[in-house]
């Protein structure tokens, strides 16, 4: 794979450095940033208290 | 007896309560290393016209960072589905690779040796492969999950493609078979001119399942590098 060997990464300025579709470590960084995203949407409706139905007398 | 359609791939051949379909596999390690002991006739030379040109065209899909030697794994396992396939084509020969403990044994450790390297030694090559070049950013987090479900259902397709289509074609030839016998004579030779041109579909699906299970195992592990 090619990968970003003829990109230049001057181009990119602010967040887009870090996260981007065109170079190696954007596209690692887009990944990484992604999963940690739906880990902590499937943590949070883990660990989210369930509503205790009460029951009437 | 057939007690359902598929009982025409259950085991049969039994010595001492042992199942002994399975050698039907290891018939390929019979024919093919006849070139060590004889003189190449010309099926041995056609065969090695075969495989050097699955290894030219593997070798291209491996790239230059491959080691020398590659390619022989993946025409190995060519050469073992595309003799299952085929033998499994005459009559009373069992098929193996209509069965999905052997297609899966073949998938599985394939895709299972090249996830572990791929995600041990290249870790951030893996993590960018998730998002193809040059996606809209838009785009980006949905080809995250897409490409993450696509990595993990790879074994199960490779297994279930060549499975399938063997089935597919066995039954097929099976049924068409089965009706013979309540036909007239007369649509009896239009069943057997059909049986023959099923039989030709079948022996060319044989050969092109197998490569595309080798082609497919060898991009997958191009991937990874």
């Amino acid at each position: 794979m090619a990968g970003d060997a003829h990109v230049d990464e001057s181009q990119f300025k602010g967040l887009s450095k870090y996260f981007n579709g065109t170079t190696m470590r954007g596209r690692a960084n887009v990944a990484k940033a992604t999963y940690a995203s739906v880990g902590l949407l499937i943590l949070y409706f883990t660990m989210k208290p369930k509503k205790k139905t009460e029951v009437k007398k | 007896m057939m007690t359902n359609l598929f009982s025409v791939f259950d085991p049969s051949t039994s010595m001492l309560n042992m199942s002994l379909n399975w050698i039907s596999t290891m018939m390929v390690i019979i024919m093919l290393p006849m070139m060590f002991w004889l003189i190449p006739n010309r099926p041995t030379i056609m065969w090695s016209a075969i495989t050097k040109t699955l290894h030219n065209e593997f070798k291209t899909l491996l790239g230059t960072n491959s080691m020398n030697g590659t390619t022989f794994m993946f025409i190995s396992v060519f050469s073992l589905i595309m003799f299952n396939n085929f033998m499994g084509l005459f009559p009373y020969i069992f098929t193996s690779t209509s069965h999905l403990t052997f297609t899966l044994t073949l998938s599985l450790p394939l895709w299972i040796s090249f996830m572990m390297y791929g995600w041990l030694n290249h870790t951030q090559h893996m993590f960018a492969h998730l998002v193809p070049q040059g996606t809209p950013a838009v785009l980006m987090p949905f080809m995250v999950c897409i490409e993450t479900i696509s990595n993990l259902i790879r074994p199960g397709t490779l297994a279930v493609r060549l499975a399938a289509n063997m089935i597919a074609g066995h039954l097929l030839m099976t049924l068409l078979g089965n009706t013979g016998s309540h036909m007239s004579y007369s649509l009896l030779s239009i069943l057997i001119i059909t049986q023959i041109a099923l039989l030709t579909l079948e022996s060319a699906v044989s050969i092109i399942q197998s490569y595309v299970f080798a082609v497919l195992s060898t991009l997958y592990s191009s991937e990874v590098n």
